[in-house]
């Protein structure tokens, strides 16, 4: 197995990222979910938000790296039965993707940076992360109106990560089991590619 | 003679009862409040249900008396979000520790106008010592009392815990001075 990409197949850096962060964003997508509808006196609350900030900031310095690894690597080309209108749509997709993988946590960051709780964030407990400072050295009653409008705005952006997971995979599939070319293949490891 | 008797037994009978100055605390007109520093702000909130029972003559000061019962879940301040921390165990524990209390034990004339109530402060199901300083104007059948006093919340155990490697104790969220803030409007109970 190739850690770099190839123009056939992902490599193991690209697939790992994509399995890992494929996961990690499905887990918040879940307990972003749930832990929004738990009453805020809830003694499961308070760790859950925690977790949730830690799981996402890592999700944030995840993306980056992987869109470093995307930049600096080859990408591996599209079969070439696909017309230019599912070509287009394969492409905004994916960079759909990376803006919202990084727009997502950074939206959590803030909403977190901004709210009047001013409690810190612990990663996983182990050290203190920063909060965004031009939002933590507002004034609490400027950071009371801002925080519910950045917390929807994660919210609203995190739905239409939902949605665009659900396109990602339906077209994943139908490129499996219809078009019967190897784009699933590609990303898949321990899986034979005609090369 | 007989009489003379009779009537200073049903004075001596009487007299407590007409040496203890009650007076009613309007609660509407009064606030029992609280300020500590809040991520670097003040943070004022003010307790919604408490009552007092006082007892006070300043011509009488070895008997005037105040018990006060404060219903602790009932403060709110500008940030809804903040007073939920009064529920939890990193905060004021309501659900353990529904009501604090503060009963007199003595006072004192500082300066005309001037008093110092020493009494039992219990909050979070700790109990101390404290003395509580206040300006008093009584004109006619109405009285306003005023006065502050501050605590550490760290000697009533209030936000000692560690959550997440969160350490409550510390004072990088909330202060550990507590200024409790009293301004009271009472009327004379005839």
């Amino acid at each position: 197995m190739m850690w770099g990409n190839s123009r056939v197949r992902y490599g193991a850096v690209a697939m790992a990222l994509h399995w890992l962060l494929a996961a990690m964003i499905l887990f918040m997508l879940g307990l972003g979910l749930f832990m929004t509808r738990l009453e805020d006196t809830d003694p499961r609350t308070f760790p859950l938000f925690q977790l949730h900030k830690s799981i996402g900031l890592t999700i944030l310095m995840l993306s980056f790296a992987r869109l470093g690894w995307r930049l600096a690597n080859p990408v591996p080309a599209l079969p070439p039965a696909m017309g230019a209108g599912a070509r287009f749509a394969a492409r905004a997709v994916h960079l759909l993707f990376y803006v919202l993988m990084i727009a997502i946590p950074v939206m959590g960051w803030a909403t977190v940076s901004s709210a009047p709780l001013g409690v810190p964030t612990m990663w996983f407990g182990l050290f203190e992360w920063p909060h965004i400072p031009f939002l933590a050295d507002l004034p609490r009653a400027e950071k009371r109106m801002i925080e519910g409008p950045l917390a929807t705005t994660h919210a609203l952006l995190a739905l239409s990560m939902l949605a665009l997971v659900v396109l990602h995979a339906a077209a994943a599939l139908k490129h499996q089991f219809r078009d019967r070319d190897d784009v699933l293949k590609r990303m898949l490891p321990w899986t034979k590619l005609p090369s | 003679m007989k009489r003379l008797i009779l009537l200073a037994a049903a004075v001596a009978l009487v007299s407590p009862a007409a040496e203890a100055a009650p007076w009613k605390v309007d609660t509407a007109k009064s606030t029992l409040g609280f300020v500590v520093t809040w991520d670097r702000e003040p943070f004022r909130a003010s307790f919604k249900r408490w009552t007092a029972d006082i007892d006070f003559d300043p011509a009488d000061l070895a008997h005037a008396k105040a018990d006060v019962a404060i219903d602790v879940a009932s403060y709110t301040s500008e940030d809804p979000e903040n007073d939920k921390y009064r529920v939890g165990p990193n905060g004021l524990d309501v659900r353990r520790f529904a009501q604090a209390k503060f009963v007199t034990k003595s006072f004192r004339e500082v300066s005309p106008g001037h008093y110092e109530a020493v009494a039992d402060l219990s909050i979070h199901g700790v109990t101390k010592d404290v003395k509580l300083p206040f300006a008093l104007a009584i004109n006619g059948n109405s009285a306003h009392m005023t006065g502050e006093l501050t605590l550490s919340r760290i000697d009533f155990g209030v936000g000692t815990g560690n959550t997440w490697g969160i350490d409550w104790s510390s004072e990088r969220t909330v202060s550990h001075a507590v200024k409790i803030t009293v301004d009271l409007l009472a009327t004379r109970t005839p």
